[in-house]
């Protein structure tokens, strides 16, 4: 099955959303005493995710949307949260 | 209608943004190049938000001004965060506000009608010196304590006709407490309300001018709306970097330099800021001692070097009135961009210089090989480039400066044969540097090395010049 380009917006953007959810709960529930570090990279990564969010609705149609800023995106948000996880152990 | 739509209309009528408050801006200018001044408001943002919330804790006096900062890092929580944010974030600040100014040096946005944007940018640019003056002494440490006497020293050297009032703000009278009392007010008050009437002054002209056209010419380009899409284009780039702002703090946070007094300073190499050090580098030449005469008058020689750097600041806020050609387009302004690159390139390598000789003094002979070998380097590069550019129009059907740049990926043969004397070049440079820089410095040896780099940049030349007449088609 084929997903029309709203469609495919539309799932990324609820992953996002999703994440930016978690990371949130995950900044609301860290000790800002002991784990200042993580509340740092957290709070990086959840404006990464917004940035990606608002990269993905600033262009009027997906096929204008790069993949490979979709992807820096990506691999800079998971770097953002192996950081946050190396901060914390 | 689908969620997002939804969401989109209802934002749209709340607010009041389906009246066109501001104007659509053209798609070509959706480039993170076009939005370097908005990336400084967004840092000027950031500095806002972590100074006022470490205006909770700090306390301007000059018995309390390190203990709360050190307050501030080490018990307050994400107080070094902040700290380290605010930093950061001037030096981003500061960083933007040059690029912003490079790129629209290059790219000719000050030509008409924008003149007087360009003028009202460049006294921004100003401001958010002032802030990294004003901010950097609060901390009170021994390092920004020296720093910002060396540039109060450098501002009480101008002529009083230059500026008493400006002199009354920062170097001022009485002692250390009131220095410090000036500067907080200057740095939380005055700056940021001169800053938002300016950038007020120039958002309104930029609604009135728009964006720029690019500098090859005015495509047909349909526009994009403020809302949503430029608002959330904003909002990414400005998530991004504050995303990694954030991470730098996290990653590299700053640790405070020992509390000023009178003994710590003696022992302190003062050095000021990054961003003052190419000036402050250019005093450190052995020219700017002593005093130069003429009949029935004399003038410190440290007041000539600092009168330059003035006249430099004030050709760069009339740029508009002096550079008065409608042209745009780089390649057809070959004089003012390379005078541009150069400018770019001597203020980057005597910040290094700075950087590596903190408290040294420069010898003359040194100071005329780097300035004037870097002046000469980049001449000979642009000259070579816009000729090979003049060989080359009409060969290749991407654009001729494009081309003549890809020249080195079509020949590698050539280019590796070129790049030999380039290797030898910049060793002879060196150690002509070296051979200057000893005392007392070795005149034969820097003879040598001249000579050498003379014969290795005619190989340089003659290499290009083969490179360029192998390509088919050229004019000959």
């Amino acid at each position: 099955m084929r997903m029309e380009e709203d469609q495919v917006r539309y799932v990324t953007s609820m992953l996002l959303v999703v994440l930016m959810a978690v990371i949130g709960v995950g900044l609301w529930s860290v000790d800002l005493l002991t784990m200042q570090g993580v509340f740092g990279t957290l709070l990086s990564a959840e404006l990464m995710a917004f940035a990606m969010l608002s990269y993905l609705y600033s262009k009027p149609s997906l096929h204008e949307v790069r993949t490979s800023w979709v992807v820096a995106g990506l691999a800079s948000l998971v770097v953002f949260l192996i950081v946050g996880l190396t901060v914390s152990a | 209608m689908s969620i997002e739509r939804k969401v989109v209309d209802w934002i749209e009528s709340r607010f009041g943004l389906k009246a066109d408050v501001l104007r659509p801006v053209p798609e070509y200018s959706v480039n993170p190049f076009y939005w370097l001044g908005a990336l400084t408001v967004i840092a000027f943002v950031v500095q806002v938000v972590t100074g006022m919330l470490m205006l909770i804790y700090y306390v301007p006096t000059t018995e309390q001004a390190y203990s709360s900062t050190l307050y501030i890092m080490n018990s307050v929580p994400l107080g070094w965060l902040l700290e380290t944010v605010h930093l950061y974030g001037a030096y981003a600040m500061i960083l933007l506000a040059l690029l912003h100014l490079f790129r629209g040096y290059f790219a000719s946005v000050h030509k008409k009608p924008r003149e007087m944007m360009w003028v009202i940018g460049m006294l921004m640019g100003f401001v958010v010196l002032g802030f990294g003056l004003t901010g950097y002494l609060l901390t009170w440490t021994v390092v920004s304590y020296s720093a910002t006497d060396v540039s109060i020293g450098m501002l009480n050297l101008l002529p009083e006709q230059v500026g008493p009032t400006l002199k009354f703000l920062l170097a001022g009278v009485g002692g250390d407490a009131a220095r410090l009392t000036r500067f907080f007010d200057l740095h939380i008050v005055v700056l940021p309300a001169a800053l938002l009437g300016l950038l007020l002054v120039k958002m309104w002209m930029f609604e009135s001018h728009g964006a720029a056209e690019p500098v090859t010419g005015t495509k047909p380009s349909k526009d994009v709306p403020i809302f949503p899409n430029i608002v959330l284009y904003i909002g990414m780039i400005g998530s991004a970097f504050v995303a990694l702002l954030l991470m730098a703090a996290v990653l590299f946070p700053i640790h405070l330099a020992p509390e000023f007094s009178p003994l710590a300073a003696s022992t302190n190499v003062a050095q000021p800021e990054w961003y003052f050090l190419w000036m402050y580098q250019i005093l450190k030449f052995t020219a700017a001692e002593g005093a130069t005469c003429i009949p029935y008058y004399c003038i410190e020689n440290i007041k000539l070097a600092l009168g330059a750097v003035s006249i430099l600041a004030v050709v760069l806020i009339l740029l508009p009135f002096i550079d008065r050609s409608r042209k745009r387009d780089p390649a057809a302004r070959p004089l003012y961009i390379t005078l541009g690159i150069i400018l770019a390139a001597e203020i980057a390598v005597l910040t290094y210089w700075g950087y590596v000789t903190p408290g040294v003094g420069i010898p003359n002979s040194q100071a005329v090989v780097v300035l004037l070998g870097t002046a000469l380097s980049i001449a000979a590069m642009a000259g070579f480039t816009y000729w090979a550019r003049n060989k080359m129009r009409g060969v290749q059907a991407v654009s001729p400066a494009v081309g003549a740049m890809a020249l080195p990926f079509t020949h590698r043969k050539m280019t590796a044969l070129f790049l030999l004397p380039l290797a030898v070049g910049s060793v002879t440079f060196a150690s002509m540097v070296g051979s200057l820089k000893s005392s007392p410095p070795s005149y034969a040896w820097a003879s040598v090395d001249l000579l050498v780099l003379v014969v290795s940049f005619c190989a340089m030349v003659m290499i290009l010049k083969l490179i360029v007449n192998l390509n088919p088609g050229v004019r000959r």
